[in-house]
């Protein structure tokens, strides 16, 4: 019933709890440890009263089993998210018979559930509860896999760098030009090419791939696994990032040093713009990421937006050549206002916070709405 | 307190009622299997079970948790094998092991798991280069590597050669022995027969009979005798079905079979002798799980929209 009641809007989001998790003792088998979760499990229910018997029960079981928890799991945001949600009386209320690890927490927590307790509203943020060595695994894991994907590795990381290249290799396009404010093409082109692997990566390979692990059951296996959709979105973006970054900074040392073109803006505001603006493209391929059902359908979705993000870039047409209309919209588009800070043409300040917007909302929609199967 | 517990489960999807009401329980250290025909609400009823599904009402319950609301406890108890899933084609089999056991707070050794179920020589092998065998293997490590409590088991052997498939009911074995609790959906009669405990028959949606194994063959038709004769020469069928030990008879190529109460050899081998027939190539069998399966999912059926199955 009470899953009935939450279920729908809220998946699995049981126990907002393990504040303490790795401050207790690492690893000694069937301690009386094992707290934790225990008076937290039930918090997320809506009818707490009914499930009272069976947290208590598992309370005791789970001492043989000796699962004592330890081994730094990480409640990354999870604790502080939930404050936002709405449920900040409830989730007061479950952490104090839940948390910091007493040992008699089991007993106590299995005693308290026979009074009512107070009831959390459905959670508005993910959960993203997992252990400290399964995000790190599973972004070594992601990041093998995608460096055994020759095409992302292909049009990611070999293409803006092959382009930078060829472009230096170009003697006119090192000489200064007066369209240009007298600045050379290669220096114009030197931050495109270094967003160039977080566009096509954000945008094409990070939701094609997620629909192909989704179309092909992959992620109904991760589904019935302890791995939060969180923590699975977090790693495919840490390994994006990294190796977009690290793209970008080939592209930039190259086309520097080797080429000795010029930035246009401060490598401060140049690197903020940078990371903001590739999580907010990541944010943007999340969101396709998360509820696309097939690579078909996420190609569908990736290549007009990226497209678009493109078009507000003036990748096709010049920007100045807009409508007034068009080219105001274009700041509130991930790459335009990316490519607007870099011509230092626009409000920096603004643009860097249509980016951060971009990036929280996309990836906190993205992990709330994620859909396994 | 049950390991798993079911009661009163619904879902329905788009309108259609894939589980109308089952209700079971598994008790721990037992393997609990659900048997039903294709489309009976088998893997609906265990996508509940492991939180992949919300009910649509009615109760699920592992080991006193609730699937959807106590999400990560449960996982961290519960392994799976699921019907339908597959890993990324270029994972290596350690690498995938070693990935899911990282997710558990108190996970099996990958290289125990590696050698216990047969794939220590294909520990560097990609998923997708595995065979239907070693792919079911690996699913039944990776059900095991959280050092789960309870282990779900979904259409296992669906697709294995007979080989594979004896050596798949090893494996199930080997996890009960381990101490796990198994719930096993198959919908194969000897497979159910030779593992479980315990037999939920599920159809259309509803739980037909719940008993052992032998109490349900025991349920089919009660002491019945099935014979499988050829004859010297033409008869009719409804000069056996006049016999009343006699309950079906039915012409099968060059045989007969016939199927009655625990007198219906005496009484058929009689009858024929009298009208001077031969009853060639006898042979006699007790009733199996398989009678006793038809009898249950093809009556509720007959009663749901009149027709006969067999």
């Amino acid at each position: 019933m009470a899953a009935r009641i939450l279920g729908a809007r809220a998946g699995g989001f049981g126990s907002f709890g393990r504040t303490s998790g790795s401050s207790n003792s690492s690893d000694t088998k069937g301690s009386s440890d094992s707290s934790g979760t225990k008076g937290s499990s039930d918090s997320g229910g809506t009818k707490g009263s009914s499930d009272s018997g069976g947290t208590a029960g598992f309370g005791g079981s789970n001492d043989t089993k000796g699962s004592s928890d330890s081994s730094g799991t990480a409640d990354l945001g999870g604790s502080s998210g939930s404050s936002d949600s709405g449920g900040t009386a409830d989730f007061g209320g479950s952490s104090a018979s839940s948390g910091s690890g007493g040992s008699s927490d089991s007993g106590g927590s299995g005693g308290s559930n026979e009074s009512p307790r107070p009831r959390s509203r459905p959670r508005l943020l993910p959960e993203f509860r997992m252990t400290g060595n399964g995000f790190r695994t599973l972004v070594r894991t992601q990041a093998r896999l995608l460096l055994r994907e020759p095409a992302v590795v292909l049009s990611g990381v070999v293409l803006p760098v092959a382009l930078i290249v060829v472009f230096g290799c170009i003697p006119s396009f090192s000489k200064p030009a007066a369209s240009l404010g007298g600045r050379t093409t290669l220096d114009v082109y030197v931050p495109t090419f270094a967003m160039l692997s977080s566009v096509l990566t954000a945008l094409t390979a990070l939701p094609v791939s997620f629909a192909d692990l989704r179309e092909h059951g992959v992620l109904r296996r991760l589904a019935v696994s302890p791995v939060p959709a969180a923590g699975l979105l977090a790693a495919q973006v840490t390994v994006i990032t990294a190796a977009a970054a690290g793209t970008a900074l080939l592209v930039v040392l190259i086309g520097t040093v080797g080429f000795g073109a010029v930035l246009p803006i401060g490598v401060g505001l140049m690197l903020a713009s940078y990371l903001l603006g590739t999580t907010a493209l990541i944010s943007l391929g999340l969101l396709i990421a998360a509820k696309a059902p097939s690579a078909g359908v996420a190609t569908g979705f990736s290549v007009p937006t990226m497209i678009l993000n493109f078009f507000f870039a003036g990748v096709y047409v010049p920007l100045q050549q807009l409508p007034h209309l068009l080219r105001s919209v274009s700041g509130f588009v991930p790459y335009g206002a990316i490519v607007d800070t870099w011509s230092g043409s626009g409000a920096a300040w603004q643009h860097l916070a249509v980016l951060a917007g971009y990036t929280v909302v996309g990836s906190l929609v993205a992990a709330r709405f994620f859909k396994w199967e | 307190m049950p390991a798993i517990e079911v009661a009163h489960l619904r879902k329905t999807y788009a309108g259609t009622t894939a589980v109308a009401d089952v209700s079971f329980d598994v008790a721990e250290g037992e393997i609990f299997g659900i048997l039903g025909p294709n489309g009976a609400g088998k893997t609906t009823t265990v996508e509940c079970v492991s939180g992949l599904r919300t009910p649509d009402g009615g109760r699920v319950r592992v080991l006193g948790l609730d699937p959807r609301l106590d999400r990560e406890d449960v996982r961290q108890l519960l392994g799976v094998q699921l019907q339908e899933s597959r890993l990324p084609a270029r994972i290596r089999v350690r690498e995938a092991l070693e990935l899911y056991a990282s997710f558990y707070r108190a996970p099996a050794d990958v290289g125990e798991l590696l050698e216990l179920w047969g794939l220590a020589d294909k520990a560097e092998a990609r998923f997708g280069k595995l065979s239907g065998g070693q792919r079911q293997r690996l699913a039944v490590a990776l059900a095991m590597v959280g050092n789960p409590r309870v282990v779900v088991l979904d259409e296992l052997t669906t697709g294995l050669d007979p080989q594979a498939r004896r050596t798949a009911w090893d494996m199930v074995r080997k996890v009960r022995d381990a101490g796990v609790t198994v719930l096993l959906v198959t919908h194969f009669m000897e497979e159910a027969e030779r593992l479980c405990d315990r037999l939920a028959v599920i159809d259309r949606g509803r739980v037909a009979a719940l008993d052992t194994p032998a109490g349900l063959t025991g349920r089919g038709p009660a002491g019945a005798q099935r014979m499988r004769f050829r004859l010297s020469q033409p008869i009719d069928a409804a000069d056996l079905l006049a016999l009343p030990e006699v309950t079906a008879a039915e012409r099968r190529g060059d045989h007969w079979e016939v199927t009655g109460d625990a007198e219906v050899i005496g009484a058929v081998t009689a009858h024929l002798a009298r009208r001077q027939i031969i009853a060639g190539e006898l042979r006699v069998a007790q009733t199996s799980l398989d009678d006793a399966f038809i009898a249950l999912t093809s009556h509720a059926r007959a009663g749901a929209d009149g027709r006969q199955e067999a």
